[in-house]
C-alpha cells in the first residue's frame, strides 16, 4: 500500500516531465521540417463553411490572427508570403463584411507581398460584398493613385467613396484636387500621413514614412505651401 | 471438531478499531463535523456483532472505514489484521451497502458474474456458486431480469448474494434488514445464524433493535459518533430483572388487600384473572405461598428483564434533548 | 466435515445441490500471478463499461448521426465542380474527429462521478481490487468503445474514399489513428474531471481544455510578441502543461497526400501517450484520495 501510494504520484510526475521533454523536441524538429505549417494547408471555404455549424465568424477572426502571425514572422525571415492572397480570401470568404482583411491584407499584399493584382482582387471583392462601406472604394482609389498611377480609375473609386456616409472629410477635396489634376503630390503626402497615422503594424509605418520624407523633399523642392510639411516634425 | 476450532479461533479479533475518527468539512466555511469520534471496539471471529444506533449516529461511516471507502481523520483500524483498504483484507471481507444500488443495465446474473470476475472466482465453478447463493437468498427466478426492474426487497437479496461471493470471512452488513417485509427480515435472520455457523464473522448495522436482539453475541451502541456501551447482550440486560408478573385466577377478592405489601404495582383484573408484580424472587416465593394458601390456579410467571429498548433508550435519550 | 454442508433451508427442488457454499473455505479462486491477477480486474471492469456504453441509447444517437453525416458528405460532393475525394476526406476526418470527441465527451462526463453518485462505487471498491485498477479500467473501457466506433466511421470514410478515388491513401489511416490519439488525451482530460467534479462542469472544463490545445502555440506566439516577461513565462508554462493537441493533426496531410515526415509521426505518438500517462495518473491521485461520503 505504501508503495502505491507513492508511485503513483512519482509516474505522474515522471510522465508529466516526459511529455514536456518530448513536446520541446518535437517543436525543435517541426519548426525545421514545416517552416511555415499554420498556413500551410488552406482549405477551401466553400467546404470549409458549412462544417464549421455557423462559427465561420468566429473562425474568420482566429484565422485573421493566423494570418497576422503568419505575416509577422515572414517580415522578419525571408519576406516571401506565398499563402496570404489565399488565406486573405478564406478569411474574406468565411465573413465577407469583416473589413479589417480586406483593407490591411491589401496593404500587405501591396507592399509586403508585391502582389499588386491579388490585392487589387481582394479589395474588389470587398467592394461587392460591402457596397454600403467607404473603406474599400477608398483604399482602391489608394491603389490606382499611389501605385498604378491610373488617375481615372482613382477619381471613379474616390468619387464613389465620398458619396458613403462616414467617408473622412479629405475625401471631397481629393476628388476635386483630382478633377483639378493639380497637386497630386499634396494628395500623396496627405494618403500617407494618414496611413501613418493609423498603421497598426511597425513595417507598414516605416514604408510609409519613407514615403512621406520622399514627397516632403519634393514638395520642398517646389517650395510652395508647407503647411503639411510641419505635421511631419 | 468444529467447536474446538472455532474456540481457538474466539481468541482471534476479526475486526479492531483504535480512536477511529472521522471528521468531514462540509458549508462555505468548510465547518468540521465529527462522525465518529475516536472508536475502540473488538470484534472477536466467529461471532454476531450487533452495531447498534440511531440513524446518523456514524454507523454507516464506521462500516465505510473498514472497507476503506473513506480515510480515517486520526486512528486506527484493522480488519483480518491488515490495515484498512488492503486488497488482501478485501478478498476475505463480503460487504453490503446500505440500500444497496448496481448497474441497472445489467442483469443480476451478468451483475454477479462482474463480482465474481473481480473476486477471482474460478471460471469453472463461478456460474454454479452464483446459482446456488441465489437460490438460498430466493432470488434465482429474477437472476435474468435486467437490475433496474428489481424491488427494494430484491436488490437487497442481490446485494447479499455478492457480499457472499468471495466465500468470506468476515461479512459487513449496513442495514441488512432495511427495506424488508417481515418474512425477508426473518429470512435474514436466519441466514445472519447460518454465517456464524459456518464460521463466519458478521459485523451488521441495524437502528431496528429487535433484529439485533435475536441474533447478536456482542453488541455496540453508537449515539452521535461515540460508542456509549459495548459488550455480551446477555451481561447487558441480564442482571437487570425489573419485576416478575405473575397470572392468577380463583383467588378471593376479599383477601387481594393482604397481599398489597407484596407488590410493586397495583393489581390488574382481566375478567377472572389477575395480574400481579413483585419485585424480586425472594418476594415472588412469598407471594406463590400464599397463593397456594388460598388454593388459586397459577396460570404464568413471567420474569420482566429491561430490553435492549430501554436501554437504547435510556442512553439516547440524554442526548436527544436540544 | 462433510456434514456441516446439510442444507438448512427448506430445498424446493430434490436433487442434490449444486455447489457447496455452506462452509467456510467453500469457494474456489482462479490462481494467478499477482501482476495477471490485477491486469484481468482491470480488464474486467473495462470490459463492463464497455457493456454499459453499448446499452447506453446516446451512443447510438451519435453513431447514427455521424453515418447520416459522413453518407450526406458523399451526395454533398456531387454538386461540387471537383476535388469530391478532397472534399469527402476532409468532411469524414472532420466528422469522426467531431462525433469520437462528441461521445467521449457525453460517456466521460460521468465516468467516475456517476459511480460516486449511484453508490454503484462501494460495491467495486469493496471488493479486492486497488483504486487504480478502477481508474484504469474505467478509461481502457471508454477507449474501447472509441475504439469501436472510430474503426466504424474509419470503415465508412475508407469506403467513400475508394468509391471516389479508387485507392485509399494510408496516410488516411495514419490521421485516424492521430485522430484517436487525441481523443485519448480528450477522454483522459474528462476522466481526470470527472473524478472531482459534476457532470456538467466536466464537460464545460473539458471543451475549454480542447479549444486551448488547439491554440496553445498561438497564444504562445502572442505572448512571446507583445506580453511583460511574465506574461510570457506563465505563457510559456501553459504552452507546454496544456495539451498541445495541433501537434496530432495530420489530417491535411492525410487528404493531400503530403509527405509525413516518421521522426516527428513518432514524436507525436509518444508526446500523445506520455501526456496521457499523466493525466490518466493525476485522475488515479486524486481518486485515491477521495472519500466516498
Amino acid at each position: 500500500m505504501k508503495r502505491n501510494g507513492l508511485a503513483i504520484p512519482v509516474l505522474l510526475v515522471a510522465s508529466l516531465l516526459g511529455s514536456v521533454l518530448v513536446a520541446a523536441v518535437l517543436d525543435g524538429r517541426r519548426a525545421d521540417a514545416m517552416p511555415e505549417e499554420s498556413l500551410r494547408y488552406v482549405p477551401d471555404a466553400r467546404y470549409l463553411k458549412p462544417i464549421l455549424l455557423g462559427f465561420h465568424g468566429v473562425a474568420a477572426g482566429l484565422l485573421w490572427i493566423q494570418i497576422g502571425q503568419y505575416v509577422g514572422t515572414h517580415v522578419e525571415t525571408d519576406r516571401q508570403f506565398p499563402q496570404l492572397a489565399k488565406a486573405l480570401d478564406l478569411a474574406t470568404s468565411l465573413d465577407p463584411h469583416f473589413l479589417e482583411p480586406y483593407r490591411w491584407g491589401g496593404l500587405y499584399l501591396l507592399y509586403l507581398g508585391r502582389q499588386p493584382r491579388a490585392a487589387v482582387s481582394l479589395l474588389e471583392k470587398g467592394a461587392a460584398a460591402n457596397p454600403e462601406r467607404w473603406e474599400l472604394p477608398h483604399d482602391l482609389g489608394r491603389y490606382y493613385y499611389l501605385e498604378a498611377r491610373d488617375y481615372g480609375q482613382a477619381l471613379q473609386w474616390w468619387e464613389r467613396a465620398a458619396k458613403l456616409p462616414g467617408r473622412p472629410e479629405y475625401l471631397p477635396r481629393f476628388v476635386a484636387r483630382l478633377y483639378a489634376r493639380t497637386g497630386q503630390t499634396e494628395t500623396a503626402l496627405d494618403l500617407w500621413l494618414d496611413l501613418y497615422r493609423t498603421a497598426h503594424n511597425d513595417s507598414l509605418r516605416s514604408l510609409a514614412l519613407k514615403e512621406i520624407e520622399r514627397l516632403r523633399a519634393v514638395h520642398n523642392s517646389r517650395s510652395t505651401v508647407d503647411g503639411s510639411g510641419g505635421l511631419l516634425q | 471438531m468444529r467447536r474446538a476450532v472455532r474456540a481457538g479461533a474466539v481468541s482471534m479479533t476479526a475486526i479492531e478499531t483504535e480512536n477511529l475518527t472521522k471528521e468531514y468539512r462540509t458549508g462555505f466555511l468548510r465547518k468540521r463535523i465529527c462522525v465518529l469520534s475516536g472508536l475502540n471496539l473488538v470484534v472477536r471471529r466467529g461471532e454476531i456483532f450487533g452495531y447498534l444506533g440511531p440513524n446518523g449516529a456514524g454507523k454507516t461511516t464506521t462500516l465505510k472505514l473498514l472497507m476503506g471507502l473513506v480515510r480515517p481523520t486520526s486512528g486506527n483500524a484493522k480488519v483480518l489484521e491488515q490495515p484498512l483498504g488492503d486488497v488482501r483484507a478485501k478478498q476475505q471481507v463480503g460487504f453490503l451497502p446500505e440500500q444497496p444500488y448496481f448497474y441497472d443495465y445489467l442483469t443480476g446474473r451478468e451483475l454477479l458474474n462482474f463480482y465474481g470476475q473481480l473476486v477471482r472466482l474460478r471460471r469453472s465453478d463461478r456460474q454454479e456458486r452464483i446459482e446456488e447463493l441465489a437460490h438460498q437468498l430466493h432470488i434465482e427466478s429474477a437472476l435474468d431480469l435486467p437490475l433496474r426492474k428489481y424491488s427494494k426487497g430484491m436488490l437487497q437479496r442481490i446485494g447479499l448474494v455478492q457480499a457472499l461471493l468471495n466465500d468470506p470471512k468476515v461479512v459487513l452488513l449496513d442495514e441488512p434488514m432495511s427495506g424488508l417485509d417481515p418474512i425477508g427480515r426473518r429470512e435474514v435472520r436466519d441466514l445472519l445464524l447460518r454465517l456464524k455457523e459456518e464460521g463466519r464473522t458478521v459485523f451488521f448495522s441495524s437502528h431496528v433493535i429487535p433484529d439485533v436482539e435475536m441474533v447478536c453475541d456482542r453488541v455496540g451502541i453508537l449515539v452521535s459518533g461515540r460508542l456509549v456501551a459495548h459488550g455480551p447482550l446477555d451481561e447487558m440486560l441480564e442482571a437487570k430483572v425489573a419485576s416478575i408478573e405473575v397470572t392468577v385466577s380463583r383467588f378471593p377478592r376479599e383477601m387481594l388487600h393482604e397481599l398489597d405489601p407484596l407488590l410493586v404495582r397495583k393489581p390488574l383484573t382481566r375478567g377472572e384473572r389477575l395480574l400481579l408484580t413483585v419485585k424480586d424472587e425472594v418476594i415472588l416465593a412469598d407471594l406463590l405461598a400464599r397463593l397456594a394458601d388460598q388454593k388459586a390456579c397459577v396460570h404464568s410467571i413471567i420474569p420482566q428483564r429491561e430490553g435492549l429498548e430501554e436501554y437504547f433508550l435510556r442512553h439516547v435519550q440524554p442526548r436527544a434533548g436540544p | 466435515m462433510k456434514t456441516h454442508s446439510v442444507p438448512q433451508f427448506p430445498q424446493l427442488v430434490g436433487e442434490s445441490r449444486r455447489a457447496n457454499v455452506d462452509r467456510l473455505g467453500s469457494a474456489r479462486f482462479e490462481e494467478s500471478p499477482q501482476l495477471a491477477g490485477g491486469f484481468f480486474k482491470v480488464w474486467t471492469i473495462a470490459l463492463n463499461t464497455f457493456k454499459e456504453a453499448v446499452r447506453d441509447r446516446i451512443l447510438y444517437a451519435i453513431l447514427i448521426f455521424a453515418l447520416v453525416m459522413l453518407a450526406g458528405s458523399a451526395i454533398l460532393v456531387t454538386i461540387s465542380v471537383s476535388g469530391e475525394g478532397t472534399i469527402i476526406k476532409h468532411l469524414g476526418l472532420a466528422c469522426i474527429s467531431i462525433f469520437g470527441t462528441l461521445i467521449a465527451l457525453f460517456l466521460g462526463i460521468g465516468l467516475v462521478s456517476k459511480e460516486i453518485e449511484k453508490r454503484t462505487v462501494y460495491t467495486i471498491i469493496s471488493k479486492p481490487i486497488h483504486r487504480y485498477q478502477f481508474i484504469l479500467g474505467k478509461y481502457l473501457g471508454l477507449l474501447l468503445t472509441l475504439l469501436v466506433n472510430i474503426g466504424i466511421m474509419a470503415l465508412v470514410l475508407f469506403g467513400l474514399a475508394y468509391l471516389w478515388e479508387g485507392i485509399s491513401s494510408p496516410r488516411l489511416l495514419l490521421a485516424v489513428l492521430f485522430i484517436f490519439l487525441e481523443l485519448m488525451i480528450v477522454t483522459a482530460l474528462v476522466m481526470l474531471f470527472s473524478t472531482f467534479s459534476s457532470p456538467a462542469l466536466s464537460a464545460i472544463f473539458t471543451l475549454c481544455l480542447v479549444v486551448a490545445g488547439h491554440l496553445s502555440a498561438d497564444l504562445r506566439l502572442f505572448a512571446a510578441r507583445f506580453g511583460s516577461a511574465a506574461t510570457r513565462l506563465l505563457a510559456e508554462a501553459l504552452y507546454f502543461l496544456l495539451p498541445n493537441l495541433s501537434r496530432l493533426n495530420f489530417k491535411d496531410q492525410a487528404v493531400h497526400g503530403l509527405g509525413v515526415n516518421a521522426g516527428i509521426a513518432a514524436l507525436s505518438f509518444s508526446y500523445a501517450l506520455l501526456y496521457v500517462a499523466a493525466l490518466v495518473l493525476a485522475a488515479m491521485t486524486l481518486f485515491q484520495w477521495r472519500d466516498f461520503k
